[in-house]
């Protein structure tokens, strides 16, 4: 069988003693940034990118993942233990995860999000190891107007799907496309949007970019806002979930799997819509839905078993197709270029032990955080005792050298305190700032593709409604988002990603 | 809600964005357009912004139905320390080393919440120094100038 063959080496890979070493390293500290309060993995992945820039491509990946699944946990913890979800996609596990903590059942919330993550984590696993190789090979067969379409349709799903205007989003959309086009234009030579500055002809870091509109942004808005935190630190005893609590969250992990691995991969969607949906559906499932709310341990198992699982399976359309569809995502893509490997379906043939190696090292960071995480609990609780007074330089400290260090030049510390103002700016206006980084992401792309198809078709340009892939993907686009208009829907959807703060 | 449309979130976004695409148009109207069968340099650029525009118009006309009122919570002091901070920064760091730019960094930013407290800051501000220098230039091998020039 070629996926054991493929397992095989990716495993190989990640247990080699670096694969470890960086496995480990970065779940350590992607928990230890994660945990603390209203730092979500898009700031914790971006402030700590620079530190993987100069390690081998394979290290640096199975490092920025196990950042992002460390981030992704010690968001789950700090949700629960204060009630300050880190990311929109712990929204949920505040509500009865917290509830939990409350009631001193902080040790049992916190081991079954654990659980459900791991669990999760590891059918998910095999999701991508199975359909990654099949989607690639498919999109093998992807010409430039296919891949414009798709980019279409990735950010039309996004801007459907996020909350609030979806006017707004796709500004900023549009905003991060131009933004991302920045630099010397490959085809001619031609600087653009350079300003005259000689450090801007590589275009503009996408990591300055995150850091200045999530990082920087976030930690002025956090100040801003009085400190009120309460935290169940000297509740956290009996850890270990009863036989009762393990066989009430047997079912809504298995639900919250099946759900965020589908979600995962549709464009555009991700962690915080699947755990909101497995929110609901336990809700439904449940006997006594009326407990919701107040402590139960489902609301817990089933939403956190699916933002994993989503989390997961998101990187099948990242990795395979090229294509982000979250901020994060479109962090981890701009990590690869950044390592020199162009994103796209032949990632997997040529950089096999890339991929498998990543896929497998998800799984070991998976069970890192699951044998690691509950006893060092002690050690974030601690964490979150610490004044956000004396964190916040701390971020502060590690996004500017690190900017620094990307280019050794200071203008990318200027730029950081630019796309600072700016983020906040958008932020105090009502726009979400990650349709942006995924428009960041995606411009270089869509304009290439988009020449390369009106070259093909000598400068018709109805080449994109004429192949047949080309014309359903845009057809899909222009139906999601005439729905939007029609207000029922627009309201359901409303509901589905409310609350996503 | 009625309020003065100038504190109208949308219609104060759906202006930005006018003059964030105008700028943008502005720019790229320099480089070459091309044509369809071989587009240049200016043709994304240049479309993009005028769509960034026409979604700015759309939201600012649509504002007094569906815009909030701006709060600006929590005051400007944060703001401006903060990005001043990291301005400074990135002044000081070339001719003053790792070591002292980043303890200005740290005592300035922390300039930003009230009250300040000097032992407390200054004493973060070794610690992280300490972190950030044996993180970066040890740990990570990035060959920073650690002292002042000339020293």
């Amino acid at each position: 069988m070629e996926l054991f063959s493929n397992l095989a080496l990716g495993f190989s890979v990640a247990l080699s003693f670096h694969g470890l070493l960086y496995c480990f390293v970065g779940v350590m500290l992607g928990t230890f940034i994660g945990v603390l309060p209203g730092v979500g993995p898009l700031v914790t992945i971006s402030v700590l990118l620079p530190i993987t820039y100069n390690l081998e491509p394979s290290s640096a990946l199975i490092m920025l993942a196990g950042i992002y699944y460390g981030a992704q946990y010690g968001g789950s913890t700090t949700a629960i233990l204060v009630n300050l979800p880190g990311e929109s996609s712990s929204v949920v596990t505040c509500l009865d995860g917290h509830q939990m903590a409350r009631r001193g059942r902080a040790g049992p919330a916190l081991a079954i999000a654990a659980i459900g993550s791991f669990i999760a984590g590891t059918v998910s696993n095999v999701v991508v190891a199975a359909f990654a190789p099949a989607l690639s090979a498919w999109a093998l067969n992807f010409g430039s107007p296919e891949y414009f379409s798709i980019m279409v349709l990735g950010l039309v799903t996004a801007a459907v799907l996020s909350h609030g205007s979806m006017i707004k989003a796709i500004s900023m959309i549009v905003l991060g496309l131009i933004l991302g086009l920045s630099g010397t234009d490959v085809n001619s030579g031609t600087y653009r949007f350079t300003f005259g500055l000689p450090e801007l002809t590589d275009g503009i870091d996408f990591v300055v970019v995150a850091m200045g509109m999530f990082g920087l942004a976030e930690i002025i808005a956090n100040i801003q806002r009085p400190e009120a935190r309460e935290i169940f630190s000297s509740k956290v005893s009996n850890l270990l979930p009863s036989r009762a609590d393990m066989k009430a969250s047997a079912w809504p992990i298995a639900r919250g799997t099946a759900l965020g691995s589908i979600l995962g991969i549709l464009p555009g969607t991700g962690t915080t819509i699947s755990s909101f949906m497995s929110y609901a559906l336990e809700k439904k499932f449940s006997r006594h839905p009326e407990r919701f709310g107040h402590g139960a341990i489902e609301g817990v198992a089933g939403p956190e078993s699916a933002n994993n699982a989503a989390a997961q399976t998101a990187f099948i359309p990242t990795l395979t197709l090229g294509i982000p569809h979250n901020g994060t995502m479109a962090l981890m893509l701009g990590a690869l270029t950044m390592f020199g490997i162009a994103p796209g379906p032949q990632v997997m043939t040529s950089h096999p032990d890339l991929f498998w190696g990543l896929v497998a090292s998800m799984w070991i960071g998976n069970l890192m955080l699951l044998v690691l995480n509950l006893p060092m609990l002690g050690l974030w609780v601690k964490m979150l005792a610490v004044p956000y007074r004396l964190l916040y330089p701390a971020i502060v400290i590690l996004s500017c050298v690190g900017v620094y260090t990307l280019s050794n030049s200071s203008l990318s510390v200027v730029l950081l305190a630019v796309f600072g103002l700016v983020g906040l700016v958008f932020v105090k206006l009502d726009f979400a700032p990650a349709p942006l980084l995924l428009g960041f992401i995606l411009g270089p792309m869509m304009e290439e593709n988009l020449r390369r198809s009106m070259v093909m078709s000598r400068g018709d340009p109805s080449i994109f409604v004429t192949r047949p892939m080309s014309v359903a993907m845009l057809l899909i686009a222009a139906i999601l988002l005439a729905s939007m208009l029609i207000p029922m829907i627009r309201h359901k959807k409303e509901e589905a990603v409310a609350s996503d703060a | 809600m009625k309020t003065s449309i100038l504190g109208n979130k949308d219609f104060l976004g759906g202006l930005l964005l006018v003059a964030i695409g105008a700028g943008a148009a502005f720019i790229s109207r320099s480089y070459p357009m091309g044509t369809l069968r071989q587009m240049g340099p200016g043709f994304m650029p240049f479309s993009l912004a005028l769509l960034l525009m026409g979604l700015g118009l759309l939201l600012a006309l649509r504002a007094p139905h569906d815009g909030e009122e701006l709060e600006w919570g929590g005051g400007l002091r944060p703001v401006l320390v903060v990005l001043g901070a990291v301005l400074l920064f990135a002044q000081v760091l070339e001719p003053l080393g790792l070591v002292l730019s980043s303890m200005i960094l740290i005592i300035a930013s922390s300039l930003a919440h009230t009250p300040f407290r000097l032992r407390e800051t200054l004493l973060l501000s070794v610690g992280l120094t300490v972190g950030v220098v044996l993180l970066f230039a040890y740990a990570l091998e990035i060959p920073f100038a650690l002292w002042p020039r000339g020293l």
